[in-house]
């Protein structure tokens, strides 16, 4: 680039119609442009060289976020002592050392600033403290000097060899595009509505017609109403297609992600268009691979999917034709073809098939009819899934669409064994995933927000058990992580209360407690815990939970020293078709475990001699016995003030045990990333 | 035995009438009522057995005329459908089903749509008059 003449560059930049203001590397403010002056309403000689926060001079109302920046040494137990930031206020170790982030990380500040980019509690803290390292784009509410809604973009300065010298600001103001965004949706929506109510008597009344309800009507009249009627119900069609369109762009469309039997779906759906075949004369075909595992889908949607592929197919074939539903399996994804014998596709037009209001244009698609807004939204629900959406096809010859999607357990396997890879299945199976992170310690519940927003939750808090079951019943999150030292309420009470409500009962919960003697089993390696007395349903709810792959009897070692208990659990499970073993003692426990080796342990923690804790941490260093899953059984109360003084003296260690039927996949998340920041 | 009251509340006369029109032949004694003012007024001297309740109306809204109906103690055991054509509210209406909403029906409805629904709010109001929750559970 050429050199600018002297002086011309900071007349550039003054002459701008966008607002700059440029900060040096201790935040003060070094260059303001008039556009930025007119903005805040202040003069450059107020602020030139004094040290300012852009939220402080636009009044951006604070967020709790503010508060609660986390120091990144802090949070990753930074070692790093030599570097200036260590121990101090500042997060932006990575400036001034050698390290970013925990990691002993050497590099140039490009290289810096990607890792940075990668780091999630960075990221997060960097909007709260406007950290400025990497270019950010974000929207602020202003009050000052007036109300208007700002995109702030942060860019770094360096010089010629890389080195950070400050950051600039570039705001943009916005107040009119979202007033514009916020009336299209309202204007979407209020048409929605006007153009429903018309058709809904246009359809009502001709319905009463040709149900003859008026009196007789002749088969000439009977088929003018049909025609009525088709077209009615397209234009509802258009309309529904319309308002899913401008939902998904809106980005509000939140998947509801469950396991479910692919062949089951398209079963239903294929049953739906059973009559509109034989009315076309075509076979409707089935080849579905039967032991297929389950996908990863919102129900709903993929339905949705399925059904306008096999409508389209059965549109566009020909009186007599064929259309063939195949289901297969290919590297963890499971993929559904639907192949016709109609009309096919160009080349060209392949391209520009899922795109939004492309048609193909010929005489026969004229005919059908269509919006052209049925593939783009398949398109964009499979990518959302995960999935890939595709077609083959050649003019003449029928086509073939096909999409894949990714099996339930590739998407809970890709969670545990490649978390940092964050491939879009799982960011589409977490996101909108909301949990409430239930906890009266500001500190401990940012610790598990941050680590659960890494993961792609949405996460609401709760500080007191009060709110977290008025939070609950309102919000009604997909789980939540709870809290057992709390004051007032406590985490027991809280999880009776949401399981005694009609409304929150199903919501699974996690116990988050800080370690103390009681949860020592768990820490030590258990899967999870009893309460005693023992609630029989949960007892053996949460073994099949545990052993919830069992196909088979499986076989159970009790160990207890109260026989009683032995014999009621016994009995119980013998019941149940489990093969049960029993153990007095800690000693005959672990000889018993060695012998029969056992699929789960339900060890109680207080014997005499060989307490339970002994007897996990026995059992887990010997190999044949190690991984045997353990549920420990534990008296339900505690001594508060105990704790209380535990909490306050003890370093906090968050461990999470499921006490109920939690998704397995968010308990093995949630427990696998905690463990990995002890 | 007597034949149930059925209150549809609509601004649009042509859907009333529509209503009225279909839900007579099933054989109910159906009256209409087109704000949410006359259809508290209606609501008052008929006691209906169920009403149907037309979301966007405008002044008072099909919400706020089921609140009233809630807050009144001769009216808030009267089972209510409701009628939008916005299908977003969904999930809404589905949270909103514990005070008094028993079920919702979507614009442009069936007719088999909504004697089925019509029916089944009426026969659990008859076996279950006390229990307002989850119906749907």
């Amino acid at each position: 680039m050429k050199k600018l003449p002297q002086n011309m560059s900071g007349d550039i930049l003054t002459s701008l119609s966008d607002e700059l203001i440029a900060f040096d590397k201790n935040d003060k403010i070094i260059f303001i442009n008039s556009a930025a002056e007119q903005l805040l309403g202040i003069k450059q000689e107020e602020i030139l060289n004094k040290h300012g926060k852009i939220s402080d001079l636009l009044g951006v109302k604070k967020t709790k976020d503010d508060k609660e920046a986390l120091k990144c040494w802090q949070y990753f137990k930074c070692t790093h002592k030599k570097c200036p930031a260590y121990n101090k206020k500042d997060l932006r170790c990575w400036l001034y050392s050698n390290t970013f982030c925990g990691g002993a990380f050497k590099g140039t500040f490009k290289e810096k600033i990607d890792g940075c980019k990668e780091c999630n509690l960075f990221k997060l803290n960097a909007k709260a403290i406007e950290e400025t390292g990497m270019p950010s784009v974000e929207q602020v509410i202003t009050t000052k000097p007036n109300s208007k809604i700002l995109r702030i973009k942060t860019d770094p300065v360096l010089d010629k060899t890389g080195e950070f010298l400050g950051y600039v600001k570039s705001l943009h103001d916005i107040t009119t595009e979202k007033e514009i965004d916020r009336l299209k949706s309202e204007f979407v929506s209020t048409v929605s509505h006007e153009l429903r109510t018309p058709l809904t008597s246009i359809k009502g009344y001709i319905d009463l017609l040709l149900e003859e309800e008026a009196g007789k009507v002749n088969q000439t009249q009977q088929e003018f109403l049909r025609i009525v009627k088709q077209n009615n119900d397209r234009l509802v069609n258009l309309i529904n297609d319309l308002l899913d369109v401008s939902r998904i762009e809106s980005g509000r469309v939140h998947l509801k992600i469950k396991p479910q039997d692919i062949n089951d779906i398209l079963t239903e759906v294929i049953d739906t268009f059973k009559t509109l075949a034989n009315q076309k004369k075509q076979i409707l075909k089935f080849k579905n691979l039967n032991n297929l595992p389950k996908v990863a889908a919102d129900r709903d949607r993929l339905s949705q999917v399925v059904t306008n592929l096999i409508s389209n197919a059965i549109k566009y074939t020909p009186t007599g034709g064929t259309i063939e539903i195949e289901t297969t399996r290919e590297n963890g994804l499971i993929e559904v073809y639907v192949t016709d014998t109609g009309i096919g596709i160009s080349t060209e037009d392949q391209e520009s098939l899922f795109t939004k209001f492309f048609r193909v244009d010929t005489s026969l698609t004229r005919d059908v009819g269509g919006t052209g807004l049925g593939l783009s939204i398949c398109k964009t629900i499979i990518e959302l899934h995960g999935g890939k959406i595709w077609v083959n096809s050649a003019l003449g010859k029928g086509s073939t669409f096909a999409f894949s999607i990714p099996s339930y357990e590739t998407v809970i396997e890709k969670e545990i064994i490649t978390r940092k890879e964050r491939g879009i299945s799982r960011e589409a199976f977490i996101k909108g995933r909301k949990i409430l992170v239930v906890d009266d310690e500001p500190e401990i519940s940012m610790l598990i927000q941050i680590y659960l927003e890494k993961e792609g939750y949405d996460v609401i808090k709760a500080f007191s058990g009060e709110e977290a079951v008025e939070v609950a019943r309102q919000e009604r999150p997909d789980l939540i992580t709870l809290d057992i030292m709390m004051e007032k309420m406590d985490g027991f009470e809280v999880l009776q209360e949401l399981k005694d409500r009609s409304d929150t009962a199903n919501i699974p919960v996690i116990i988050l407690s800080i370690l103390s003697d009681e949860y020592k089993g768990i820490k030590l390696g258990a899967v999870d815990y009893l309460t005693k007395p023992i609630n029989v349903d949960k007892m053996s709810k949460t073994i099949s939970n545990v052993l919830q792959h069992a196909d088979i009897s499986k076989k159970i070692l009790i160990v207890d020293d109260d026989r009683d208990l032995v014999r009621l659990s016994q009995e119980i499970l013998t019941s149940r078709g489990y093969n049960v073993i029993t153990a007095y003692n800690g000693l005959e426990g672990i000889i018993a475990a060695k012998k029969e080796h056992p699929d789960l342990i339900l060890l109680d923690i207080k014997m005499p001699e060989l307490n339970g804790y002994e007897v996990i941490n026995k059992l887990k260093k010997a190999k044949e016995t190690s991984k045997i899953p353990i549920i420990v059984m534990t008296a339900y109360e505690f001594d508060k003030t105990k704790t209380k003084t535990l909490s306050l003296a003890e370093e906090h260690v968050v461990k999470p045990f499921s006490i109920d039927t939690i998704a397995s996949k968010v308990k093995e998340i949630v427990e696998g990333g905690l463990k990995e920041n002890e | 035995m007597d034949k149930k009251k059925i209150l549809t509340v609509d601004d649009d006369f042509n859907i009333t009438r529509l209503l009225k029109f279909k839900l007579n032949k099933e054989g109910f004694d159906v009256f209409e009522a087109h704000n949410g003012e006359e259809a508290l007024k209606t609501a008052t001297s008929l006691k209906p057995d169920l009403i149907l309740l037309d979301i966007m109306m405008p002044k008072m809204t099909g919400w706020e005329v089921n609140k009233k109906l809630r807050e009144d103690s001769k009216l808030k055991n009267i089972p209510v459908i409701m009628v939008t054509a916005v299908s977003q509210l969904n999930e809404q209406l589905k949270s909103l089903k514990a005070e008094g909403v028993r079920d919702y029906i979507t614009k442009p409805f069936n007719f088999s749509e909504l004697i089925n629904t019509v029916n089944r709010v009426l026969s659990q109001t008859k076996d279950n008059s006390l229990s307002s929750l989850n119906l749907d559970s």
